[in-house]
């Protein structure tokens, strides 16, 4: 099914795009501001490449949004109105020109005056000096304002300093956003005293991945220096993050840890700054896609809140009984056991009901939701006798598959710590997964690899499908399997109009496939969210998977948008390619030309060059050429390195790279098909031959070749022959395809049986080493009587 | 027959004391003999053949003592029980008790001597086969203890190992190196006596007592009482800690060794002698000690596994010498003084404060004082101690003090990139920091780092398991970091200089045997050592399956013991990490506290009490154990607060010396009496270059302004001058590590690098700066001395460079050839 419609336009100015040339898709990399306050409008500007006034902005944000005037290649700036009711999170944005779609950046709405960082703010108190001095620089810092979100950037090893006052017994939250927010940075933060004394520190907070909180009672009456940087003095980039600082409530965990989606669940809310265990009941919904939603403590009174996550699962859940008797603790009928290890030592016991022979996945989740628990899982049997046990599998979470053994009816599954520690925030979720044959797919856009400071794929997901009118482009889809090795056909559905999909067979056994799409000359200029599915199994039983983009950060506030692929209908490429031949053969030791021609417009009149990938490294060359200036085709020598014989069908994708305006181009041409393949195999007539000693019989052997191979072929024996045998070599010359091969068995020939080796080759130019070219030996059986009695 | 049991009470009554009454003429030049000590006051001989001596020591006037044993004369009573023979050996005679009159020296003295028996028991292999192979040098390294033996004939190494030793003399090659009817021909005899050739030369004279011995033990079957027959639990050397007057001046030792059943053996003739400072005294194989120079020296002794040490102090003259009373501020100063008064060593005078303020500065902090705060405390007239204490006190609650003492244990630690990984290196780096801005107890602060559990990130006390690795490095580690003792040469054979064995390192291993260390999620890099992927942060945590180590003469698992037991509470049996933690950080072990008094001592005064510091042992005693016994006691009392002992030290007066030394200390190298000069570290170096020039440091992977002291590791910042300055690798925990020598690259470093110079021109720097102010030619002089000297110039100085100053034209380029000069200048470079 077509998806387009959920792609939510906020704002979409289309004043002067088709007089726009771009040399393609446009990439964002930053946003100043990363985030604004909602109910209040915001200014924020949007740094990349390949921008362009007009381009048109797709994001999820509740609010008004209006480019300003001057934006240029390099940036655009844009205006926001944010929603007082917007929820507080994480949306992503993306920019559209003729030449496609951005990468996603994501914006952040907050519920705190926003604040901004302000170069040079490197300078700590007493950094370098005696112990009563102190750094000037740093006492001149402007003075933050609690609440707020100070918005910064930390990449590499720059540092920024934050000054602040307090109170003494004040107590003052600092929390990072960082990877939950798409950002490279692995942040860390300090709290230090004006005379330069390091209070606090913190790197990886439990709950929060790599992002970080502290949570201090200030000292005494006085100025105070919030420093945040990367841990390691290395950030990556884009380095942003946004510091919460102020007297907030906040919550470090819950239990249980998720509940099932669209039920109502009672939860308990613990540590941080809640007095003791909150009480509460939620409903456990999100957006479609979204795993995950993110709860605010639910504390009276006026205090900003920090929201944290609560994992939301589609089957049945359970919690742990208060029980500690093992028959009290029953855990079936569900896929989902919540529970937790609220005391050192403690290990939890479950009674699992199976059956004989059944397969079962077990699996806990805890650590992966941050919880402290480094969880150790056991499978005994009714006799307590140990059957199973994992420690990780699931990252640090434990992981096993699990077949039953006779004689039993059920198991009891123990959850403990492996350190043997526990606590009230030592929660987990205990699964039974029935294994399934399966496989998902995952969509790499190929030819179209972020620009140089995008963020990478893994962070922010990957750039979208941009699909040119008039030509293509090829969509990489990876498969993850689960026990299904089969072919998988993808393909699109019909509505996608416009949209035309070729090739997309993933063979059994890989995990890669290529997926050509196109687009038709007229198609209009758009974007749209691409459903591709693929279908494998078996025809009456097919499976059918969607495809989503890679990529999904398992900490980031918002990953519903890369459970889409986004695509978009591009302006038509300068020229356009026709390739002669789409599936083509090429012989060991052999050439084979490709003829390309193209149809250049208005704008393509330069030297065009063509490369390729996809072919065996070193083993196939030739594919690269350039079509001159005044010329419309060229012709591939594609060539079969003798030396490195391999075989295989290989998807050749070609690419066009030229000048057209003052721009370079990239564009993309069909895919080919080259199989790579043997100049001649060898056959038998007769696979078996019964002779008595004293005795000879001809073999006809029938040698085919590959056109244009022509030359002769020897077909001999291999290798040594038993006592008393012989065969002859015999040359098949240069038109004629038999041989007839004299096997012997002498007198001095002991009855027996055995497989004869028969070897085919021919002289190879090109090999350095060894001239004989063989193909694999074929084998005749041969069996040998004894000489019957005259 | 003589009630056993009265002999013993009869042989302790009997030790009477000396007493006056000889008219035997003394040489005028010789001290007047007012008493005889000797030494032991009491002799018990346990059979026929148990030869025994004693020493006899004259007591002068001033308490000092003169070895009168070989002009001692002895005569035993008319009771017959025993002899003394003309070499000066106590011989039975038959079982009883005897009364022996001493005289030497115009003085009298009695000894009481009882004679348990006169059986003469067989040749023990044990107790004398194995000391003579010892004493010949049969079991040395260089010999048939060398690990692969000596032509085919293979002993444990100082024979740690009589079992191995008996197996490899009676049933190697056949059993053919004994010949029990004819014991002469035997090649154990014939071999060493030179009968037949041996390539170690002739060690054994046919009509020596060990040839005797030997031959003895052959008659008698070879027979073996490996495991019936004890060795030693200790060596006793008489005197304890002679003292010899003036170079040239003799004592001889006698050694006694004591086993588990209480009994007693002479085994001076079998010891092993050496001297740890051969030119103040030297030792004859026999025990006889020789004084060279004034000084002090450390007999050790050695005999089957047992050290013992004999302090030896050479008084030299010290004519003329009269103690000066000086003001004591703690006890260490009463118990250094103490040790200085007895040695006639008189100390230096106090630094001045502007001397102190870069000292301690230095020392607490690793940076030297800004301008301004010299000044400052310059100008305090509040009184000199108490302004210093205040100092002191401020000092160690500054940020650069946790930044310093970091990098120090940084160091120890093995805070180290390649081991830890990038972030790893950070964790591990702010654990150590908070844990000494929280001033966190040294004992927890140990136990955190030897039981740790979970994440590296999230738990970075668990850093040093991953340094650990396994348990042979974790012996090796620990041992030596937090005990301060080497367990390295113990790993293939009982150590050659202390008492720990083979054993013992297997056993201390095992206590880790079950340490588990897997990857957590995320990125791996290749492990440095074997190469497998090694995740960039890793979960330290017990092993469920166990886990051991096997002994690699047995290949048997190897139950964890203890090295020493100590009276302090073990808590947890069951888990091994937290039981030799418990076992480490009890204030009962003898080593733990110990070792760290004394290792931050030698941060401050530059040596150790006992040096190298991570080097304890029986044969590197302290040179002042009563000084290093009140520090350990003090430590533990203050609930091994770290920042107590610093403290202490640093208010000291001992601490305040100054570097200038006196006629009574110029050669004092070991009592702390004057203050020495130490090299700044490289960081510190760096550090101060920056401070004095006024610069911003600019260390590639750390914002500009990180100074070098709070680099994770230095290698983060990669540069020739910290490898010149010698930055520790810590690729172990050895103090070794570090070096603190001078070079010539380090001289040309300075002279011609771009450190200095680069920061001397920095237009943001110091002297730009100052330019900026356009200073007169005094105050210019002035500001260069207080930034890079941390004082203000003395007259004459001044009188020497503002005239050089006032006399160039370009006073940009004057103020920088001044600092460039002073920078370069001992004062500058070393911690006076």
């Amino acid at each position: 099914m077509h998806t387009a419609s959920r792609v939510l336009q906020v704002a979409f100015v289309s004043c002067t795009l088709t007089s726009l040339i771009f040399a393609g898709p446009p990439s964002i990399r930053e946003l100043r501001p990363w985030g604004g306050q909602r109910g209040q409008t915001v200014t924020f500007t949007v740094a990349g490449d390949q921008l362009a006034a007009g381009a048109e902005m797709f994001s999820t944000i509740p609010g008004k949004l209006e480019e300003q005037p001057g934006g240029n290649a390099g940036q655009m700036v844009f205006k926001l109105e944010v929603r007082p009711d917007s929820p507080v999170g994480v949306y992503p944005i993306r920019l559209r020109t003729p030449k496609g779609l951005s990468n996603v950046l994501l914006f952040s709405v907050g519920d705190l005056p926003e604040i901004a960082e302000t170069e040079p703010n490197d300078a700590l108190p007493a950094m370098n000096q005696g112990v009563a001095a102190s750094s000037a620089a740093a006492a001149t810092l402007p003075l933050v304002s609690m609440p707020a979100t100070v918005n910064g950037s930390a990449a590499g090893t720059d540092q920024d300093v934050f000054r602040f006052a307090g109170k003494k017994g004040d107590r003052v939250v600092l929390e990072v956003e960082s990877q939950r927010i798409g950002s490279m940075l692995d942040p860390a933060i300090h709290l230090v005293s004006a005379a330069g004394r390091e209070l606090a520190l913190a790197d990886d907070t439990p709950g929060l991945g790599i992002d970080c909180r502290l949570d201090v009672t200030l000292p005494e009456d006085g100025e105070y220096f919030a420093v945040v940087h990367d841990s390691k003095y290395a950030g990556g980039n884009p380095g942003y993050y946004r510091m919460k600082i102020g007297s907030f409530a906040y919550a470090e965990t819950t239990f249980p840890l998720g509940a099932q989606r669209g039920r109502e669940a009672d939860v308990t809310l613990f540590g941080g700054t809640l007095a003791g265990p909150l009480k509460t009941r939620v409903m456990a919904s999100a957006a479609a896609g979204q795993s995950r939603m993110f709860m605010s403590p639910p504390v009276a009174g006026p205090q900003a809140r920090l929201p944290f996550q609560f994992v939301l699962g589609d089957a049945p859940e359970l919690i742990e009984p208060d029980s500690d008797a093992t028959d009290g603790r029953l855990f079936k009928d569900a896929a989902v056991m919540n529970g937790r290890i609220a005391k050192p030592g403690e290990i939890d016991r479950y009674k699992f009901p199976v059956t004989v022979g059944q397969t079962l996945i077990f699996e806990v989740d805890a650590a992966n939701l941050g919880s402290p628990l480094d969880a150790m899982l056991t499978v005994t049997g009714p006799q307590g006798n140990g059957l199973a046990s994992a420690d990780d599998g699931n990252g640090l979470d434990p992981r096993l598959q699990f077949t039953v053994p006779g004689g039993i009816d059920h198991v009891v599954l123990a959850v403990e710590d492996l350190h043997r520690r526990g606590g009230p925030m030592f929660a987990y979720r205990l699964k039974a997964i029935t294994p399934r044959t399966d496989f998902s797919l995952q969509v790499l856009p190929s030819g179209s690899q972020p620009p140089p400071g995008a963020p990478a794929a893994t962070q922010a997901g990957p750039p979208a499908l941009n699909i040119p009118r008039g030509g293509l482009t090829v969509a990489q889809i990876n498969v993850v399997r689960s026990g299904y090795n089969g072919p998988i056909q993808l393909t699109i559905p019909e509505t996608a109009t416009g949209i035309t999909a070729e090739d997309g067979l993933i063979p059994a056994g890989t995990n890669t496939g290529l997926l050509v799409l196109s687009a038709a000359a007229d198609a209009p200029l758009r974007a749209f969210d691409l459903e591709i599915n693929g279908q494998g199994g078996a025809a009456t039983q097919p499976m059918v998977r969607p495809a989503a983009t890679a990529g999904r950060n398992p900490m980031a506030m918002a990953d519903a948008f890369v459970a889409r692929v986004p695509a978009a209908i591009t302006e038509a490429p300068p020229a356009k390619f026709t390739v002669a031949d789409r599936s083509i053969k090429i012989l060991h030791g052999h050439n084979r030309q490709l003829k390309i021609t193209v149809e250049r417009g208005p704008s393509a009149t330069e030297a065009i060059n063509v490369n390729s990938t996809g072919l065996p490294l070193f083993s196939v060359g030739g594919a690269t050429g350039m079509i001159a200036k005044e010329s419309n085709e060229l012709t591939l020598t594609l060539t079969q390195n003798p030396e490195l014989p391999v075989l295989g069908t290989f998807p050749m994708q070609l690419t066009a790279t030229t000048q057209a305006s003052g721009q370079q181009e990239s564009i993309q041409l069909p895919l080919v098909k080259v199989e790579v393949v043997r100049p001649f195999s060898l056959e038998l007539l007769n696979q078996n031959a019964t002779m008595t000693v004293g005795s000879k019989q001809r073999i006809a052997a029938l040698v085919r070749r590959e056109a244009p191979f022509d030359s002769v072929v020897k077909v001999g024996p291999a290798g040594s022959l038993p006592q008393g045998v012989s065969l002859t070599m015999v040359e098949i010359p240069k038109g004629e395809s038999l041989a007839l091969l004299e096997l012997a068995i002498g007198d001095n020939a002991t009855p027996a049986e055995f497989d004869l080796l028969i070897r085919a080759s021919t002289d190879m130019e090109g090999r350095k080493r060894d001239k004989d070219y063989v193909i694999p030996d074929i084998s005749l059986k041969v069996k040998v009587a004894p000489k019957t009695a005259q | 027959m003589l009630n056993m049991t009265w002999i013993l009470g009869a042989t302790i009554a009997l030790a009477i004391g000396a007493s006056a009454g000889s008219d035997e003429m003394q040489p005028i030049s010789s001290p007047k003999i007012v008493s005889l000590s000797i030494q032991p006051n009491g002799l018990t001989l346990e059979h026929g053949s148990d030869l025994r001596r004693v020493i006899v020591l004259g007591v002068t006037e001033d308490g000092t003592t003169v070895d009168l044993t070989g002009t001692a004369k002895f005569t035993p009573d008319a009771s017959g029980v025993m002899r003394v023979t003309a070499d000066g050996l106590f011989e039975p005679a038959k079982e009883g008790l005897a009364k022996v009159t001493v005289e030497a020296g115009g003085q009298r003295a009695h000894l009481a001597v009882a004679v348990r028996g006169m059986h003469v028991p067989p040749v023990s292999f044990v107790r004398d086969v194995m000391p003579l192979m010892g004493r010949l040098g049969c079991n040395a390294g260089t010999c048939h203890g060398a690990q692969k033996g000596r032509n085919g004939f293979r002993l444990s190494l100082r024979g740690y190992d009589p079992a191995f030793d008996y197996e490899a003399l009676v049933n190697d090659v056949g059993g053919r190196r004994f010949n029990r009817s004819a014991p002469d021909e035997s090649l154990m005899l014939s071999k060493p006596a030179q009968g037949v050739p041996h390539e170690g030369g002739f060690v054994l004279d046919p009509a020596s007592r060990a040839y005797a011995t030997l031959q003895r033990w052959i008659a008698e079957g070879c027979q073996s009482d490996v495991e019936t027959t004890p060795r030693p639990t200790r060596v006793e050397i008489l005197p304890a800690a002679p003292e010899l007057s003036m170079p040239g001046n003799a004592q001889s030792l006698v050694v006694v060794a004591h086993y588990p059943d209480g009994t007693t053996r002479d085994v001076t003739a079998d010891a092993n002698f050496s001297s740890t400072m051969t030119d103040v005294a030297t030792v004859t194989p026999e025990g006889k000690v020789t004084a060279s120079r004034r000084g002090e020296s450390q007999i050790v002794v050695r005999y089957e596994g047992q050290f013992g040490v004999a302090g030896v102090t050479v008084m030299g003259d010290r004519t003329g010498f009269a103690w000066q009373d000086v003001a004591e501020n703690s006890y260490i100063d009463a118990l250094v003084y103490k040790k200085l008064k007895h040695l006639k060593i008189q100390p230096s005078e106090l630094c001045d404060d502007a001397e102190f303020m870069r000292r301690v500065y230095l020392d607490l902090t690793g940076l030297p004082p800004a301008p301004e705060s010299v000044r400052a405390f310059l100008a305090d007239t509040t009184d000199s101690r108490a302004k210093r204490d205040r100092l002191v006190e401020q000092l160690l609650e500054s940020q650069q003090f946790v930044d310093h003492w970091t990098n120090k244990w940084s160091d120890l630690l093995q805070c180290n990139k390649k081991y830890l990984g990038d972030k790893g290196v950070w964790a591990f780096r702010n654990w150590i920091r908070q844990s000494l801005a929280s001033n966190k107890p040294y004992d927890q602060f140990a136990r955190e780092l030897l039981t740790s559990v979970g994440s590296t990130y999230d738990n970075p006390a668990t850093s040093y398991q991953r340094v650990l690795r396994d348990p042979n490095t974790a012996a090796e580690n620990v041992t030596q970091l937090f005990l301060g003792t080497r367990f390295q040469c113990n790993k293939c054979h009982d150590h050659p200089f202390e008492r720990w064995t083979q054993n013992q390192y297997y056993q201390f291993g095992a206590f880790f045997a079950q340490v588990g260390i897997k990857n957590a999620p995320g990125p791996t890099r290749p492990d440095p050592i074997d190469g497998r992927p090694m995740g960039e942060n890793q979960v330290v945590y017990e092993r469920r399956d166990g886990g051991e180590v096997n002994h690699p003469k047995t290949n048997q698992p190897v139950t964890p013991v203890f090295p020493v037991s100590h009276s302090g509470k073990i808590a947890h049996e069951a888990v091994r990490r937290q039981a030799i933690a418990d076992w480490i950080t009890a204030p009962e072990n003898p080593y733990f506290a110990k070792s760290l008094a004394n290792r931050l001592w030698s941060y401050f005064l530059g040596k150790g009490i006992i040096d190298p510091v991570d080097d304890i042992r029986s044969s590197n005693p302290a040179s002042n154990p009563e000084l290093l016994d009140a520090m350990t006691a003090d430590f533990i009392k203050s609930g091994f607060d770290m920042k107590h002992v610093m403290r202490t030290i640093a208010k000291s007066r001992t601490y305040q010396h100054s570097i200038k030394t006196n006629r009574w200390n110029e050669d004092d190298h070991d009592n702390f009496s004057h203050a020495a000069p130490r090299r700044l570290t490289a960081e510190q170096l760096m550090d101060a270059i920056h401070a004095a020039t006024g610069t911003t440091p600019k260390f590639a992977g750390v914002p500009a302004g990180f100074r070098a002291a709070q680099l994770a590791d230095t290698k983060i910042a990669a540069g020739e001058f910290f490898s010149l300055f010698g930055t520790p690798p810590r690729e172990s925990p050895c103090e070794c590590e570090r070096k603190g020598e001078v070079s010539l690259g380090q001289t040309l470093n300075l002279i011609n690098g771009p450190t200095i110079a680069d920061s001397i021109i920095d237009p943001n720097g110091r002297i730009a700066q100052l330019m900026k102010s356009n200073p007169d030619d005094r105050r210019l002089v002035e500001e260069m001395y207080l930034a890079v000297l941390n004082r203000p110039p003395r007259d004459d100085e001044l009188g020497k460079v503002v005239p050089q100053i006032a006399a160039t034209a370009d006073k940009t380029l004057a103020a920088q050839d001044l600092m460039w000069a002073l920078i370069n200048s001992p004062a500058f470079l070393f911690n006076r």
